[in-house]
């Protein structure tokens, strides 16, 4: 077999090629996942649609109520985005903390989530914020699926072979919301554990509402209901100390079965911590 | 598949299979061995060349990709036989012993300076983050950044 690469130029173009799409195609958007996995994996027989450059996927949109992020769009451009920094601020932070300066300049929102890694950053914050993904297929027909449902399992979706993930959408709120990751060193880390809390304030500062999530604990990112519980009502300036019980016991259900959970404990007690501090910043 | 890209100034148009790796490109095919491959997941950062002013892992892409884009290797720094400051700075500072990171970590210095002439100590170490440098504890690494702006690195880019 020859190895292909079709840049698609427009959108039948694209379908086009998603039609064609067999089990050695892959779809490539900033390459720093599967370009390293075919090295990784010896893979050399692949055939590719490359949709990092396709302008459609490539932009960060204001509809008025809702943000609509290509699936292209980098994590450089993410972080550095005045929209999402005011809008979706824990989006932002967990673009910022993604890799190195070389892999958020290639990196892409959609990449992430349609690896669907168990470290993915961006994915607890889509979760928080009740993402909803648009996917197109090759018969140029668009579908509608919310991230917490599109993501099943450690690297698995629900995106069938001639489906690719088009845009992000994320609803407008008076939320704010903060993210933060442990890993094991302090900068190009992978997260061994991540979390997005997203909270409505009120005027004194009391939390009114509260969605968290948190990432590595499970195939895919959990909601965090007894934390959750423990902070609603509270003040932004409580201390991470006083819901030592809560985080603890929130990880031990998440993976009672794992020798990490020891670890976890004591490391979800700093993520939900710095995930305050980052919203308070 | 037919190739337009510009590398180090030139406009190079060349038939080559899209799906090779970038660093094999600018190695193999257009001998510019100042592009190191050490890891090959895109984590140590020797193989950065700037592509659209933005520096990037040349393992973890492919050629098909940078049609049409521009390309800067450590080779295109060097302009009628003068070093770029950057370059004098590693040499005068110290920031160079074993020399295997140093074309990807001038490289991402480079593109730190065009997008932003004048950064702080710590937008340089987030700079470098993903280029890893086994020899010199990267002090001396930031102190040529430093120099090399004080010097004037010429944001003529």
């Amino acid at each position: 077999m020859m190895n292909s690469f079709i840049e698609p130029k427009n959108i039948e173009h694209l379908c086009d090629a998603l039609n064609e799409k067999d089990e050695n195609t892959y779809i490539l958007a900033g390459g720093t996942d599967l370009i390293i996995k075919f090295a990784k994996e010896n893979i050399s027989n692949f055939k590719i649609i490359d949709i990092s450059s396709f302008s459609n996927f490539r932009s960060i949109e204001d509809l008025g109520d809702a943000i609509k992020i290509g699936s292209c769009v980098t994590m450089t451009e993410i972080e550095n985005n005045k929209l999402i920094k005011k809008e979706i601020p824990a989006l932002a932070t967990a673009a910022y903390n993604v890799g190195s300066t070389q892999i958020r300049n290639r990196a892409t929102i959609g990449g992430n989530l349609a690896n669907a890694a168990q470290c993915g950053d961006t994915i607890p914050v889509l979760f928080a914020y009740d993402a909803d993904i648009e996917i197109l297929n090759s018969l140029n027909q668009v579908r509608y699926e919310k991230a917490r449902d599109l993501v099943t399992g450690i690297g698995k979706t629900t995106l069938k072979k001639d489906e690719v993930i088009t845009s992000i959408l994320i609803k407008k709120s008076k939320y704010s919301s903060g993210f933060s990751k442990v890993g094991s060193r302090k900068s190009v880390t992978i997260s061994k554990i991540n979390c997005c809390g997203k909270i409505l304030l009120d005027e004194d500062n009391v939390i009114r509402d509260i969605e968290i999530y948190m990432g590595a604990v499970g195939v895919k990112p959990i909601k965090a209901e007894l934390i959750e519980k423990e902070i609603l009502g509270k003040s932004l300036e409580i201390s991470s100390y006083n819901l030592e019980e809560s985080i603890k016991e929130q990880i031990e259900r998440a993976i009672p079965n794992r020798s990490s959970k020891h670890y976890k404990k004591i490391a979800a007690i700093g993520l939900i911590k710095d995930m305050l501090a980052d919203i308070r910043r | 598949m037919f190739i337009n890209v510009i590398v180090n100034g030139e406009k190079i148009n060349i038939d080559i299979n899209p799906t090779k790796r970038l660093v094999d490109f600018l190695r193999d095919d257009l001998n510019l061995t100042g592009v190191k491959e050490g890891c090959s997941e895109g984590e140590c950062g020797a193989c950065t060349v700037i592509l659209d002013r933005k520096a990037v892992a040349s393992c973890s892409v492919l050629v098909g990709q940078v049609n049409g884009k521009e390309i800067i290797t450590i080779e295109g720094l060097e302009k009628d036989g003068e070093l770029d400051a950057l370059q004098r700075a590693f040499i005068e500072i110290g920031a160079i012993q074993c020399g295997f990171c140093t074309p990807g970590m001038i490289l991402s210095c480079k593109a730190l300076l065009m997008n932003n002439p004048f950064p702080t100590e710590d937008e340089i170490k987030r700079a470098i983050e993903g280029n890893l440098c086994r020899c010199t504890g990267y002090t001396k690494i930031v102190e040529a950044v430093q120099s090399a702006i004080e010097w004037g690195h010429g944001n003529d880019e």
